[in-house]
């Protein structure tokens, strides 16, 4: 089904995917295209949210993309409006993140927008994919490290996973994906709702032997910096435009 | 991603997997060990030639494979990484834990 651009004016447009003629859903997009006033191009995603829509939504020329529902106060820390020098922002639903590559379109879409060629460009989607993991499984849907590799520990995390996801408090918690670059670096955001964690102790954590915890040292070795912020709520790293993989 | 299993010339398991192998995957995953040891062999080979793009949730499943085969007495060996996931299971120091068949 074809996007429906809902409005658009010099430097300013708005489309919604799927195309909807449901009025609630009309009023949400208008409504929240106005509180995204500081991006011009925005794509507001609605109801059903699947491969084609996730996929239609992120071949247009948007700044934000922000799955609906969607309201202030409702995207971790504000962050839409914090990155002032983000060149490109995308918030959707922790289920949305878990069922749907968003992070390969994300990755994709700001090496088309980059125009040159990154020479890392398949380390940074596994840093992308890494960072909203984390977000995701631990921070929005608090699920503990799977510290173990017994296949009955797996069950029960399967089943931790899956109630997780079918509740809606937890579930309905946005990842949000914010990218900015130079000519000389790319920088990425990847912001959560959930609880954070001491990221201090992270750091300093015996190496891991179980089946979960290897993202952040994975992070770190493709990445030229990472760092934390809000209280481990949101993770940014750095990758260099100019050199080589890290290692 | 989804998978297939066969068993190949030399009377192991091959398993083909095809697509992203990621997060979103565990109940697959149960479901294609379960399969494995149903199959009765001893021998298993993960193909991973039609795996794009491989995650860290998706190595703690492979290292579940490891010690799932460890305890049973299987062996499991690795087939035909490619680009990213080639590198990942590098960054993993993988080929510490599994043969890699080229």
């Amino acid at each position: 089904m074809p996007a429906r651009a809902l409005s658009a004016e010099p430097g300013r447009s708005l489309w919604l995917v799927p195309t909807s003629e449901d009025r609630q859903t009309l009023d949400d997009a208008s409504t929240c295209a106005r509180l995204l006033n500081r991006m011009g191009r925005v794509v507001m995603l609605g109801k059903p949210m699947n491969d084609a829509a996730l996929a239609e939504a992120f071949a247009l020329p948007f700044d934000a993309l922000v799955e609906l529902p969607w309201a202030p106060g409702h995207l971790a820390g504000g962050r839409l409006d914090a990155g002032a020098d983000a060149k490109l922002v995308v918030s959707v639903t922790s289920r949305t993140a878990h069922e749907l590559p968003v992070s390969a379109l994300f990755t994709r879409c700001i090496l088309s927008r980059m125009g040159a060629p990154l020479p890392n460009a398949a380390d940074l989607e596994t840093a992308v994919h890494e960072a909203v993991i984390n977000a995701v499984i631990h921070g929005n849907l608090g699920l503990d490290s799977l510290n173990s590799t017994d296949v009955h520990k797996l069950e029960v995390f399967i089943k931790s996973l899956a109630q997780r996801l079918e509740d809606s408090s937890l579930s309905m918690r946005r990842v949000t994906l914010a990218a900015g670059w130079t000519d000389d670096d790319v920088w990425i955001q990847v912001a959560d709702e959930g609880s954070g964690f001491d990221v201090t102790a992270a750091r300093t954590a015996p190496e891991a032997d179980g089946a979960s915890g290897r993202g952040v040292k994975i992070i770190e070795t493709v990445a030229h910096k990472l760092e934390y912020g809000d209280g481990g709520r949101c993770a940014c790293f750095w990758m260099s435009r100019r050199q080589g993989p890290s290692s | 991603m989804n998978y297939t299993a066969t068993p190949d010339s030399a009377g192991r398991m091959e398993v083909a997997l095809k697509g992203r192998f990621t997060f979103s995957d565990y109940s697959m995953f149960r479901n294609m060990l379960a399969t494995m040891e149903e199959s009765g062999k001893k021998a298993h080979i993960l193909s991973l030639e039609g795996v794009e793009f491989i995650d860290s949730a998706a190595l703690g499943m492979l290292l579940i494979a490891h010690d799932e085969a460890k305890r049973l007495g299987w062996t499991v060996a690795l087939r035909r990484p490619q680009g990213q996931v080639k590198r990942t299971l590098e960054i993993a120091s993988m080929h510490s834990l599994f043969p890699i068949e080229a």
